[in-house]
């Protein structure tokens, strides 16, 4: 989610020291699994704050040409779709994330960064057209190289 | 879902497969024997908190009763010890003519103006320990006044009772003579 090893391992390292400090504060009103998770994840939001990151304001500014949008891919390949997912912008990734990758609902979503389900729903959207743009142009360059 | 949503859901954990280094699980074992230890310095701070508060406590408690203690203390000690033996003297002086008055029987309100002296006496050692050197030599003197006045008082009602005493035993033996 962080796209930078360095910052993923510190954020995973701060997460765990709250856990285990926070663990008589578990209520059980989730798995412990899920309450792990969601620390480990809000760890990784409090980073990317850091580096000032705004999810409520959407950075167009590697939005791909449109027209490319219309090529389908018959064939997703996973190395390809990793990479291009680390090379989205943090606020497109981290919502990309939280939504295919860790199965929160934008209604979670939107808590867990503060804010709206609909911020979140239309910066999933734009997001996956960005993925979607990215993948289909690296496809089209290899297939024409 | 489109095609790369089922994609992505289908593979993320081969998408997802970062794993941490073990410096990482490291770290948080240092990092939570750090907060452990801090924790510990925590406790220790918090006993010696305690253990100062009792100590203020006993302090306190040593203070009241140091108070007590303090007059007779600052009385016996230095520039002090010439009266202290005076008080001694005049002390004994009073208990013994308290003696000599109860067994003659006598009866007089002694005991009540003795006690308004001794209230007199107590203010004047307060006075004599707040004031420390300054009118010291004012208030001792203002004390050895008061002791003699007791003693006064005392003497005047003993020789007062073996003066009746001393009639009684004349008009006895004039009472004898002239029967004889």
């Amino acid at each position: 989610m962080l796209n930078n090893r360095m910052d993923a391992e510190d954020a995973l390292q701060n997460a765990f020291i709250e856990v285990f400090r926070g663990i008589k504060s578990y209520k059980g009103k989730s798995t412990i699994g899920a309450w792990i998770k969601r620390i480990v994840i809000n760890n990784n939001i409090d980073l990317l704050k850091k580096r000032k990151i705004y999810f409520e304001e959407i950075d167009d500014r590697l939005e791909v040409v449109d027209e490319v949008e219309h090529q389908t891919v018959s064939n997703y390949d996973i190395s390809i779709v990793k990479h291009h997912i680390g090379l989205l912008p943090d606020g497109y990734r981290v919502v990309l994330s939280l939504y295919l990758l860790e199965g929160y609902d934008h209604k979670e979503i939107g808590e867990i960064l503060g804010v709206t389900e609909a911020t979140s729903k239309s910066q999933y959207s734009r997001a996956k057209k960005k993925l979607k743009n990215l993948i289909a142009s690296d496809m089209h360059l290899r297939e024409i190289s | 879902m489109d095609k790369l949503e089922k994609f992505i859901i289908e593979n993320k954990d081969q998408i997802n497969d970062r794993i941490p280094s073990p410096d990482v699980w490291d770290n948080i074992e240092r990092d939570l024997a750090a907060a452990k230890a801090k924790r510990f310095s925590i406790v220790k701070f918090l006993g010696a908190g305690a253990a100062a508060i009792a100590l203020l406590l006993v302090g306190v408690w040593l203070g009241v009763n140091f108070e007590v203690d303090d007059m007779d203390r600052a009385i016996s000690n230095s520039s002090f010890t010439d009266y202290k033996q005076t008080e001694q003297y005049y002390a004994v002086q009073v208990k013994n003519y308290l003696t000599e008055i109860k067994e003659l029987d006598a009866e007089s309100n002694i005991e009540e103006e003795l006690k308004q002296l001794d209230e007199v006496y107590q203010e004047l050692r307060e006075e004599l320990l707040a004031s420390g050197v300054k009118n010291q030599d004012i208030i001792i003197n203002a004390m050895i006044k008061n002791y003699q006045i007791k003693i006064g008082m005392l003497e005047r009602i003993v020789d007062k009772n073996k003066a009746k005493d001393l009639n009684k035993e004349i008009k006895k033996y004039n009472n004898e003579k002239i029967s004889i």
